[in-house]
């Protein structure tokens, strides 16, 4: 065998003709860069051998591989094949819209500009309220009927999902909605275990945090996690497939030691691992508290949390808490002229790191530095990326967004919200427009996948 | 070339075009496929490369030699490398050819590196441009493409 390989070498060097006299001039000018004017010529692109083809590509996002599927056909299916994963990418910010639009705005604050795009017949006169791993979240609504669906806006596909009628808290929640309110308003969280919709499993937060059910696309019903006996009452603050385990961020109802529990959940023919995690055992931050009163309205510092469950570059869990100024007002009509929410705003966020082995998160967890990570924070989804791989974008730092849905009267016209916390300083950068904030939208992160 | 014989062995390496470069050892083996040669006992004779032209030889162990050199620091690799790939297309395309048939890896990667930062951001035009690539498709094809993807060339 060895003996072979080195006649080969030695045939296939016969084979080809050499001159001797350029020797001595090639081993003089060794270290030497070469001169512009040597014989290398073009290079034969189109033929790229395919192994070496996908090293490039891999490194390339779905936007520049879009692009690049273009330039010439043989590229093409390569360019396209969706088992090479794209490399990560800045994501692009879905802009509000109401029901009506026949395109969604993305902001690609990479690119600096808007992508439209335009939506699929079926896919218009619906909402979305949320996105996972390049699908949105439709909602179409007809009179108190409610369907929803995957949608692909980069390719068009689709994929149903059970409808929320499967699910038996839907009707009394649809019944005590006010008549401004909206189906969709019923759907807090949806995650899928990954990006390819013939083989992931769909969660979902449903009524206000408190119900967490699972499906495959194109299931016929919901199918709603029990809990692991009939006492336990959980509010579902987030959910995250992290490994294809479903890392689920709850807090009791009641008070109760609660430690982080592993269990396997089956619906269908599917099994879904799932880990509690006990993080809301901490204290939650200290809200500013001070309230400024004025006649019809007023505005509590800290006066509103979410929480949000990310995962970092190196795969560790945090947890974090996005605190908000609030402002209250009466409702005239209201007979008790209680206050209630009309606009809030981020003050400030806190983060903490969950423990690897025991999934705990106290406040000694609490990290004040991010390292060279830029996280893209919002409640249909985050981000996290390595800010070094991106021009123009520092680490240490959350780009945040008006992701909470307005279900009032007095519903704001415009957002000034979406910003951009430095936690070294603790300050906020509101650079980006105003947006308009039709009621009932919300923006959300969401990362193009093309395929 | 300084030569140290009582440190690292010689080793001929004979390029597709007839040129035949010396190249101390423990630089020569960066490429793994010489490296396997070597081990086996089948690196006497000049090795014959048949697919590395001698210009391209010629830059594929000036790049070994440097990525040899243990006092080189990571910082001073990826400077040097920044430089090393600053070349037109063609060379690019030689030296990628070169990487993968003699297996050098760390080289592979970078000038696959390098030809994705060149794609980064382009619209088609331009890429068919700097890599000398024809457009086959048909005028109805492009269409129809450029119409299913219309935010990709905004």
């Amino acid at each position: 065998m060895i003996d072979l390989m080195s006649n080969l070498y030695t045939n296939l060097g016969e084979y080809l003709s050499f001159s001797q006299s350029s020797i001595s001039e090639l081993l003089l000018g060794y270290n030497k860069k070469p001169k512009t004017d040597e014989p290398t010529g073009y290079g034969r692109w189109h033929e790229l051998p395919k192994d070496i083809m996908e090293i490039i590509i891999q490194r390339l996002n779905s936007t520049d591989r879009v692009r690049l599927s273009i330039v010439c056909k043989s590229w093409r299916p390569l360019v396209m094949q969706k088992d090479i994963p794209a490399a990560p990418q800045i994501p692009w910010l879905l802009l509000p819209h109401g029901p009506d639009c026949k395109r969604l705005s993305f902001y690609s604050l990479e690119e600096g500009k808007v992508h439209n795009l335009k939506l699929p017949k079926s896919a218009q006169g619906g909402w979305c309220c949320g996105s996972s791993k390049g699908w949105l979240v439709i909602s179409k609504e007809t009179s108190f009927k409610s369907e929803i669906f995957l949608l692909n806006p980069i390719s068009g596909a689709r994929r149903q999902l059970p409808s929320l009628t499967t699910i038996p808290s839907f009707d009394t929640f649809v019944e005590s909605l006010p008549d401004d309110h909206i189906v969709s308003s019923f759907i807090n969280r949806i995650e899928l275990s990954s990006s390819d919709t013939s083989d992931c499993v769909v969660a979902a937060i449903f009524d206000s945090d408190r119900i967490l059910a699972f499906c495959r696309p194109e299931d016929k019903s919901w199918s709603i996690f029990e809990g692991r006996d009939e006492d336990e009452e959980f509010i579902y603050h987030d959910i995250l497939f992290s490994n294809e385990t479903l890392y689920v961020l709850p807090s009791r109802k009641i008070n109760g030691v609660f430690t982080a529990v592993n269990c396997t959940f089956g619906f269908e023919d599917r099994e879904v691992d799932l880990k509690f995690l006990p993080a809301l055992r901490i204290p939650e931050p200290e809200f500013v508290g001070a309230i400024e009163v004025f006649d019809d309205y007023r505005i509590v510092q800290g006066g509103l949390l979410d929480t949000y469950l990310v995962e970092s570059i190196n795969g560790e869990l945090m947890v974090i808490f996005k605190i908000m100024d609030v402002l209250q007002g009466k409702d005239e009509e209201d007979e008790e002229e209680a206050f209630d929410v009309q606009y809030y705003r981020a003050r400030e966020f806190e983060v903490y790191k969950v423990d690897p082995n025991n999934g705990t998160c106290c406040m000694t967890c609490r990290l004040k530095d991010l390292g060279g990570q830029v996280l893209f924070l919002t409640n249909s989804g985050s981000v996290s990326l390595q800010a070094r791989d991106f021009n123009g974008f520092q680490g240490n730092c959350i780009y945040f967004a008006a992701d909470r849905a307005y279900y009032n009267d007095h519903h704001p016209l415009v957002s000034r919200d979406p910003g951009v916390f430095y936690l070294d300083d603790g300050r906020i950068e509101r650079s980006f427009p105003s947006v308009d904030l039709p009621i009932h939208s919300m923006m959300s992160w969401f990362t193009p996948i093309p395929w | 070339m300084s030569l140290s014989p009582s440190t690292s062995k010689m080793l001929s390496l004979k390029s597709s075009d007839g040129k035949v470069l010396e190249v101390e050892e423990h630089v020569a083996v960066l490429c793994e496929t010489i490296k396997s040669l070597v081990e086996d006992g089948c690196a006497d004779s000049p090795i014959p490369l048949a697919n590395v032209d001698g210009a391209t030889l010629g830059n594929v162990m000036e790049w070994c030699k440097k990525h040899a050199d243990q006092k080189a620091s990571a910082d001073d690799l990826e400077d040097w490398d920044a430089e090393f790939v600053e070349r037109d297309q063609g060379e690019l395309y030689h030296l990628i050819m070169a990487a993968n048939y003699l297996n050098i890896k760390g080289l592979l990667d970078l000038i696959c590196q390098k030809v994705a930062d060149m794609i980064k951001g382009k619209h088609p035009e331009k890429i068919r441009e700097i890599f000398n690539i024809e457009n086959d498709f048909t005028p109805e094809q492009q269409e129809q493409i450029r119409k299913d993807n219309s935010w990709a060339f905004e």
